[in-house]
């Protein structure tokens, strides 16, 4: 499966852009791939507008990844975009009230930073 | 929006918590400021009833680092005293040495799934309580215990409408009421008036949101809280029967799934509550009805009023050595007399007399107005009271008239009026005999009249009693039920749909043999009894059997006949039996329609012998169709009954490739035309959906997945599927697909997903595996891919057998751009 990560670890935050398709067969990739970009307590954006598909799988994995953000208390931000399938989804499920996800990378960045 | 609202928390290394979202302050009722920092152990958590060790304390053991994490379910206690029912899932968390932390966990409210299964139960029980109930204060009763026991409630109270245009409090239980509650007004603006004229239920998570849309209501309340409050209108097919009101224990924030099984409950007891007023209304009429009967024993051919009024000339006119009579009613308005019926010689005496105003200065009109006979011996008499009648009498050679009012109870509804060519003495027996006959006429004409109206209940009736069935994804339903043609011959035929459990979906057709009023209502009541059955899911044998003991039970006298069948829309399977009923049709779609004759036995037993029922086994494929009907169908007078059931097998083979709402129509059209109805017929087609077209199949194994998405993108795009709903469609295959991947084939067998698809006024969409579904009520991630399927689409069938799990979606096309 297409499922390309574009990792920044900026001064700031670390930002990871993911491309492509999640689904059951990479969301245990997706996931381990995000514990390790963890770079000790900085900010971690996820920023999802770039997928083309997700599924449940995928939801579950950037639960789980939310919570071993707060378990290192890393502030956590996921970039779902506006109207997409994303968004979509984490309405569906509620998910959006626990991961509170951002329209655009901008506004991430600056609510961490209004954090700091 | 129906959020699934996880609780989540941190613990650090003693237990004490660290870290909570809103979701969990909200589910144990605590506030994030008092949590923070609280050690355990933590008040939510319950006792054990068996004296088990507490999950709280199962948490605080996590601590000690020997298992990773745990995963369980239980009851909560929230602060204001809710019970809620949770999965949770506890990890520990350790450091990079491995050394334990803390620990993180979820919480989710499970309580709205585990209510949900109790709720088929709930409601089959109410249904059942509802049906054996007759008349409307028994109703009433058990729609209000019934209530207070499914629903878990403070208070219920029952709303009827009163002749003033008011809606009276007659009912009530439990906390919230006194004991002299007013009555209110239909033009007051209060939840309880406007849900009645709405016909729409109001829903207030508290009394502050009730009190704030409603304001008029704060001076009428008699207690003081914060409960939440629900106002659902009983609706029956007539309209609205009643209004009940439901405070209860607590706040409450109706979810959707809570909303649609208040207005499944509101539903039933509506139409209980509708059959019980026409059933009183009915049996009424039908005690009359009788009386008039043998009373009328000499009027007894009459069907219309116009044929009355002929007979009873034909009668009087001789009788009487008149020359002439005339019959004539009183308009709907009231304003004018129309002629009915004329005897005597020629049509001339007739002429310029078929309306007349009821203002009119005539003897005719004057005895319909004042309510007494007029008679007028001689044609001094009557030149001297309608001197503007000196013509007429000498053209026609009239010499006395007699006009006697028809009269129903103190109503005038007409005229008899005799022209005699002789003065009369209109002595006392000569009076007598005319009244009486004006008597008799007017009786006659008022019982041809109710006829009418009678019917109409019955029918109404009937219809009230019998089912709303709708398509499932996986079986196109019609239904259609004809009562007979005339005057109290409605009849007890029936028939119902019931989705069961595992998917499989009931059909029965019966026919409780006996006419009218008594005859109906025992079909409402066995009708129930079958759906109470059928959801037990023991299959055809068991359900005659249980019908058998009810109709011991319950059915007094009335003979009855049924016929059952149970369809597995997975793999077609057909079980089957029938009592004492014509078998079923089977109409393939590629070979003869032919019925289903094995599984016959008797009539449903009044004896009290209990019989084991056959069954039998049949297939349908997609596109055969089964069709259950009772015999008013087939059955004619002068015909043995396989000449009709001939008749039935070449109308099914020339119209099976129709829809079955057309096949419906051209059974009653060509089977059993009007002119040779002689009963009442209920018919039920069912067919099996045409899901041939195999889309994909493929390995159970998450990299086939990309494969099953683009396959099926390319099919429904093939069908011309508007994007937004190709979007949602494939992705409730591919959660289906995902389900069938993890959990189908666990034991390590290898195994295949089968996707099929049928576009008709809908897409339908088959996900099949043969493996069995294994995951626990507890597993969120699964919970959510169901909970984003359901969302997605309009319809889901999840079917499960012990050789295969089958995943149906479906999603209208009409009304989307």
């Amino acid at each position: 499966m297409d499922l390309l990560l574009d990792i920044e670890s900026g001064s700031g935050a670390v930002v990871v852009g993911v491309k492509g398709e999640i689904d059951l067969s990479n969301a245990s990739l997706l996931e381990r791939r995000l514990l390790d970009a963890f770079d000790g307590g900085k900010p971690m954006v996820v920023d999802l507008t770039e997928v083309a598909y997700l599924d449940s799988s995928a939801l579950a994995c950037l639960h789980r990844v939310s919570v071993a953000a707060g378990d290192r208390a890393v502030q956590m931000r996921v970039v779902a975009g506006e109207g997409g399938m994303a968004k979509r989804l984490l309405s569906i499920t509620g998910l959006d009230e626990v991961l509170r996800p951002c329209g655009t990378l901008q506004e991430a960045l600056a609510s961490i930073s209004s954090e700091h | 929006m129906e959020a699934l609202r996880d609780g989540f928390f941190r613990t650090d290394v003693d237990g004490a918590i660290v870290e909570i979202n809103d979701a969990f302050c909200t589910l144990v009722g605590y506030t994030e400021r008092e949590i923070l920092g609280m050690e355990p152990p933590h008040p939510w958590w319950l006792e054990d009833p068996e004296g088990g060790e507490r999950s709280g304390d199962k948490i605080a053991g996590l601590l000690d680092g020997a298992i990773d994490g745990i995963e369980f379910t239980d009851t909560i206690a929230s602060r204001d005293g809710r019970r809620l029912h949770v999965s949770a899932s506890v990890r520990v968390l350790r450091d990079d040495d491995g050394d334990v932390t803390g620990s993180v966990g979820t919480l989710e409210d499970v309580s709205e799934r585990s209510a949900a299964q109790d709720r088929a139960g709930h409601l089959g029980e109410l249904g059942e309580l509802l049906a054996r109930s007759v008349e409307e204060d028994e109703v009433l009763d058990v729609i209000l215990d019934g209530v207070m026991r499914t629903v878990g409630l403070k208070g219920a109270g029952l709303f009827l409408p009163t002749n003033e245009g008011a809606l009276e409090p007659r009912r009530h239980r439990g906390m919230g009421w006194t004991h002299d509650e007013p009555a209110l007004a239909l033009s007051s603006d209060l939840p309880i008036t406007r849900a009645f004229i709405e016909g729409t239920p109001y829903f207030f998570s508290d009394r502050d949101e009730m009190e704030r849309a409603f304001p008029d209501v704060a001076p009428l309340m008699n207690v003081k809280d914060d409960h939440a409050r629900a106002t659902l209108p009983l609706l029956g097919r007539r309209g609205p029967a009643a209004v009940l009101h439901l405070l209860f224990n607590g706040v409450n924030e109706f979810s959707k799934v809570e909303r649609t099984f208040l207005g499944e409950v509101a539903t039933r007891c509506g139409l209980a509550l509708e059959r019980a007023s026409l059933y009183d209304e009915q049996r009424r009429d039908a005690v009359r009805a009788q009386r008039l009967q043998e009373a009328f024993a000499a009027m007894a051919a009459a069907g219309s009023p116009a044929e009355i009024a002929q007979i009873a000339l034909q009668d009087a006119v001789p009788a009487f050595s008149a020359r002439a009579g005339s019959l004539a009613l009183v308009d709907d308005e009231g304003s004018e007399l129309r002629l009915l019926a004329f005897e005597g010689p020629g049509a001339a005496g007739a002429e310029g007399w078929d309306v007349v105003s009821l203002g009119a200065d005539l003897p005719g009109t004057d005895a319909v107005r004042q309510r007494t006979a007029i008679y007028l011996g001689d044609r001094a008499a009557i030149v001297e009271r309608y001197p503007d009648q000196v013509a007429l009498i000498e053209k026609v050679g009239d010499h006395a008239w007699a006009a006697l009012p028809l009269m129903t109870g103190t109503r005038s509804i007409g005229l008899l009026f005799v022209n005699f060519p002789t003065a009369q003495a209109f002595d006392a027996p000569q009076r007598l005999a005319l009244e009486s006959m004006a008597d008799r006429t007017a009786s006659a004409i008022g019982r041809a009249r109710r006829a009418v109206h009678e019917h109409d209940v019955a029918v109404t009736l009937q219809h009230s009693l019998l089912p709303v069935v709708v398509d499932r994804p996986s079986v196109r339903i019609s239904t259609r039920y004809e009562a007979g043609a005339q005057g109290l011959d409605v009849g007890g035929d029936w028939y119902d749909s019931i989705g069961l459990p595992d998917g499989r979906i009931a059909f029965a057709v019966g026919d409780v043999v006996g006419r009218g009023l008594e005859a109906a209502a025992t079909m409402g009541h066995l009708r129930s009894a079958l759906g109470a059955l059928a959801l037990r899911g023991e299959g055809p044998g068991a359900v005659l059997e249980g019908l058998d003991e009810f109709a011991r039970a319950a059915m007094g006298t009335h003979m009855a006949t049924v016929a059952y069948a149970e369809l597995h829309p997975n793999d077609g399977t057909v079980r089957y039996a029938c009592a004492g009923h014509p078998p079923p049709i089977l109409v393939p779609a590629d070979g003869p329609a032919r019925p289903l004759d094995g599984a016959r036995s008797p009539l449903l037993e009044m004896l009290d012998v209990p019989r084991v029922r056959p069954v039998a086994t049949a297939r349908m494929d997609p596109g055969d169709t089964l069709v259950l009907y009772t015999d008013g169908l087939t059955e004619r007078r002068d015909e043995t009954p396989d000449i009709g059931l001939d008749r039935l097998l070449r109308v099914l083979d020339a119209s099976k490739d129709e829809d079955p709402e057309v096949i419906c129509d051209v059974l009653l059209d060509r089977v059993a035309p009007v002119g040779a109805r002689r009963d009442d017929i209920a018919i039920l087609c069912a067919r099996r959906r045409e899901i041939g077209t195999v889309i994909n199949e493929v390995e159970a194994a998450a990299d086939r997945l990309v494969e099953i998405r683009a396959d099926v993108e390319a099919w429904l795009r093939g069908h011309q599927i508007p994007v937004p709903l190709r979007e949602d469609l494939v992705l409730a295959v591919a959660e289906a697909s995902a389900n069938a991947v993890e959990h189908a084939y666990r034991d390590g067998r290898a195994g295949d997903i089968t996707i099929e698809g049928f576009v008709d006024q809908d897409v339908v969409l088959r996900i099949v595996d043969r493996g069995t579904w294994r995951f626990g009520e507890g597993d969120p991630d699964r919970g959510r891919g169901m909970h984003i399927m359901r969302s997605l689409v309009d319809d889901m069938e999840l079917i499960r057998r012990p050789d295969g799990t089958t995943v149906v979606l479906r999603k209208l096309l009409a009304g989307t751009d």
